[in-house]
C-alpha cells in the first residue's frame, strides 16, 4: 500500500527523495520503495525519517 | 613447459590482484574512517537486496556444481581441467549477484558513482583483449576436448561485460525522482 502521508510529510517540507534520503542516510531508491509501498522499513528507519520530518511514528507509518 | 608458465602466471596474476582489491578497501575503508567519523552509509533495503542477491548466486554455483558433477558422471570424463569448473562456477556466482545488484539498486556508490564502475569494468574488459587474442594465436582454450585455464580471460570479458552493460542499461533507464 502506498504512504502517501510519508510523501505529503515530505512535501510539505519541500523535501525532495534525494534530500530526504541523505538526511536519513539511505538511497533515494529507498525513500521510493517506502513510498510506493514496495518496502517495508525497520523501526530503526521509521524512526530516522519521523525525525527528519517532525512527525510522529503514528502520524506515518500506522496504519486504521 | 608454456602450459606451465600459464598456470604459474595465473597463479601470480590472481594473487597479485586479490592483495591490490584487498589493499584499494583498506585504503578507502581508512579514509572513509577518517572522513566519517567512523559512520558509513547504510541502507537497510540495499542490505536485504544484496542478502537475497547472495543467496540466488550461492545456489546458482551449487546448481551448477551439481549440474556439471553429474555431466561428467554420465559422460565418463571431465570436461574441462582441475579447477576450471570452480572457475567458471565463481564468476558464474559473480555475474548473478553483480547483475540482480545493479537491476535492484542495491549499491550506494554504484547508483552514486555509474561512470566510475563503467570505467572500472569497461577497462577491465578492455584488459583481457590481449590475453584472449594470445589464447586464440595459441590455438583456443579447448586442449584435446577439454577446457584449460586459458578460457579464464574470456570469462573475465564476458563477466565484466554483462556487468558493465547491466550498469550502461540501468543508468540510461534511469528515472527522475518520484517516478521510479
Amino acid at each position: 500500500m502506498k504512504n502517501l502521508r510519508l510523501k505529503a510529510a515530505r512535501a510539505a517540507m519541500d523535501l525532495s527523495q534525494q534530500e530526504l534520503a541523505d538526511l536519513v542516510g539511505v538511497s533515494r531508491q529507498t525513500i521510493s520503495a517506502i513510498e510506493k509501498g514496495d518496502y517495508n522499513p525497520t523501526i530503526r528507519l521509521c524512526a530516522a525519517i519521523c525525525r527528519a520530518l517532525g512527525k510522529t511514528l503514528d502520524e506515518l507509518f500506522w496504519e486504521d | 613447459m608454456s602450459d606451465r608458465y600459464y598456470a604459474l602466471g595465473l597463479v601470480l596474476g590472481v594473487t597479485i590482484s586479490l592483495l591490490a582489491v584487498g589493499l584499494f578497501y583498506a585504503f578507502r575503508r581508512q579514509r572513509k574512517d577518517k572522513e566519517r567519523d567512523g559512520s558509513d552509509d547504510y541502507d537497510e533495503r540495499q542490505k536485504l537486496l544484496r542478502g537475497r542477491a547472495f543467496q540466488h548466486a550461492f545456489f546458482t554455483v551449487l546448481i551448477g556444481g551439481a549440474l556439471y558433477a553429474m555431466l561428467v558422471l554420465a559422460l565418463g570424463r571431465p570436461l574441462m581441467e582441475d579447477g576450471v569448473s570452480t572457475l567458471l562456477l565463481a564468476f558464474l556466482g559473480i555475474l548473478v549477484f553483480g547483475v540482480e545488484c545493479i537491476l535492484r539498486d542495491a549499491f550506494f556508490a554504484m547508483r552514486k558513482q555509474p561512470k566510475t564502475f563503467l570505467l572500472l569494468f569497461g577497462c577491465t574488459t578492455v584488459a583481457q583483449l590481449g590475453a584472449i587474442s594470445d589464447v586464440v594465436a595459441m590455438g583456443g582454450p579447448v586442449h584435446n576436448g577439454v577446457l584449460t585455464f586459458q578460457i579464464l580471460p574470456f570469462i573475465s570479458a564476458v563477466t565484466f561485460l554483462s556487468l558493465f552493460i547491466m550498469i550502461a542499461v540501468k543508468t540510461a533507464a534511469q528515472k527522475p525522482e518520484d517516478e521510479d
